[in-house]
């Protein structure tokens, strides 16, 4: 047996690779909410963006200035999102991607800005 | 771009065996070969002997040493501790302050660590913006009780060299001991020890296109050089290093140092010009810095910082192109390099950074590809980070 010493899985490499929904929200949602977080630390940060039809998320977005592990979950969050009811928001956990992602948990803080970034989507939406 | 072969620019961690210097080690290892033991008092033994004592001739030409000045060891880690540690210690009685900079190599620097532990005092000097020692700032540091100064050639990260004939003359001066790690250095840049002011050179065999496990430590054979072993159980290497010799690993640092010899002002311009075309292709991207010297340091290294960007992912969005991020030994760690740091980089822009090492074997193909895949991995990432606004 040989051992792996690949610090990012598939699932992650093959967001990393293809972060499609990286960028801004265009024109378009009449409901949309845009938040940012910062990790101090190691300057990790993330700008993420929904925009709202009819109580559900037609659009996720994300900017990240972060690892690799970071931009996949952002890419996953917002796939996950997309196309969900805004409720799902509120849902979120961290750890709902760590393990799909195989992110090490060393890095939890930093996934956690994701939780962060949602908490503030929600107060600007006015989503219990 | 879509690149399966890896491509490899990561000389300044470690080299590829050179494959006449396999075939060798090789059939120094097998059933037929020189196997014996050089201890052993017979032909098999004193066939292997003649292995240690040619590869000891090999190596001590390269750098203008006599052989009898060199102490094989496992590499330049065990010979920077032997150094620092064993001459610290032969001198305490003399007095116990040590000097060297934070730029070292953690082999050195963790060395200085644990002999502060021990009860020495240690002057840790900030190199200048370009990596520099300001050998003012020596002249200062330098005490009646100073025994022993480490500084090392070319910096593992930087590719910086520094001014060892300068400060060798400072430390003979004050009849203080002079270390320098040359892990970086020898094979690579012209070295003759003969003529320069050093006491103890640390060295390894597989940064110059020998294996990895072996290396050396020379001692200069002058009035008060010397160090106190630091491990003990056999009377080789003069009782300065312990333990049956690694017959294979020295027919191949030998022999490694004879190639390496025998080319390597043609090693140098080769590498050189790659550089500068590597340079060439990405230098025109926006809030990019060269850390270390643009020119005049060690061209095998280019180190470069992007600001806004996160090192990690750029290393990832490389693959497979083969650099470092930092050095290779806190790469994984994930922090800014300490050797970037002390440059006086910020977090983000250390972080950033990213080092190219080039070596014998690289072509200009490997450097084209490199340059697209640099190009593109900035540009993506940049164009992925957060932009400044107000939050809706």
């Amino acid at each position: 047996m040989e051992a792996n010493y690949d610090p990012y899985n598939a699932e992650t490499r093959a967001l990393f690779a293809n972060p499609a929904h990286a960028g801004d929200l265009q024109a378009g949602p009449a409901r949309s909410a845009l938040a940012e977080v910062s990790e101090s630390s190691a300057g990790a940060k993330i700008q993420l963006a929904v925009g709202l039809v009819d109580g559900q998320i037609q659009k996720c977005r994300f900017r990240v200035l972060g690892c690799p592990h970071l931009i996949a979950a952002s890419e996953w969050l917002c796939r996950t999102l997309e196309g969900g009811p805004a409720a799902d928001l509120a849902d979120f956990r961290a750890a709902d991607c760590m393990e799909p992602l195989g992110i090490p948990i060393e890095k939890t803080g930093r996934i956690l800005l994701l939780e962060d970034a949602i908490r503030l989507l929600l107060e600007q939406l006015d989503i219990d | 771009m879509n690149v399966e072969t890896p491509v490899y620019l990561d000389y300044a961690a470690t080299t590829p065996v050179e494959p006449a210097v396999a075939e060798a080690m090789a059939a120094t290892l097998l059933p037929g070969g020189s196997f014996g033991n050089p201890s052993s008092n017979h032909p098999l033994g004193r066939e292997a002997l003649t292995i240690v004592e040619t590869a000891r001739q090999q190596l001590a030409a390269l750098i203008g040493a006599r052989p009898r000045d060199l102490i094989w060891t496992s590499g330049a880690t065990e010979s920077d501790n032997m150094a620092i540690t064993g001459g610290a210690r032969y001198r305490q009685h003399r007095g116990k302050h040590l000097i060297t900079m934070p730029v070292e190599h953690k082999a050195v620097t963790d060395t200085f660590a644990a002999l502060e532990r021990e009860g020495f005092e240690v002057t840790w000097l900030s190199p200048s913006n370009d990596g520099m020692l300001d050998l003012q700032q020596l002249a200062d540091a330098i005490r009646e009780d100073t025994q022993l100064v480490s500084i090392m050639f070319v910096n593992n990260e930087t590719g910086v060299i520094q001014d060892i004939e300068a400060i060798g003359k400072r430390c003979r001066d004050s009849d203080i001991l002079f270390h320098v790690d040359a892990a970086q250095a020898v094979g690579k840049v012209p070295i003759d020890l003969s003529e320069l002011p050093v006491d103890l050179m640390s060295l390894t065999a597989h940064k110059f296109y020998g294996p990895k496990g072996v290396g050396a430590l020379y001692i200069a054979d002058r009035p008060g050089c010397q160090i106190e072993p630091i491990l003990f159980g056999g009377g080789h290497e003069r009782r300065m290093r312990p333990g049956t010799s690694a017959v294979h690993q020295l027919r191949g640092i030998g022999l490694a140092a004879e190639i390496a010899a025998s080319r390597i002002e043609e090693d140098f311009v080769h590498i050189r010009s790659l550089r500068e075309r590597l340079w060439a292709g990405i230098r025109d991207l926006p809030a990019l810095s060269i850390n270390g010297p643009a020119d005049g340091g060690f061209p095998g290294i280019l180190n470069v910082s992007a600001e806004g960007v996160d090192g990690e992912s750029l290393m990832l969005a490389l693959d497979p192109v083969c650099v470092a991020s930092g050095s290779a030994c806190n790469a994984k760690s994930g922090e800014a390099s300490y050797v970037l740091r002390a440059l006086g980089l910020d977090d983000h822009l250390a972080q950033s950074a990213i080092r190219f090492s080039i070596g014998r074997h690289s072509i200009a193909a490997d450097i084209d590809i490199a340059i697209e895949c640099y190009r593109h991995a900035v540009t993506m990432l940049r164009e992925m980070a957060p932009v400044a606004r107000k939050c809706v």
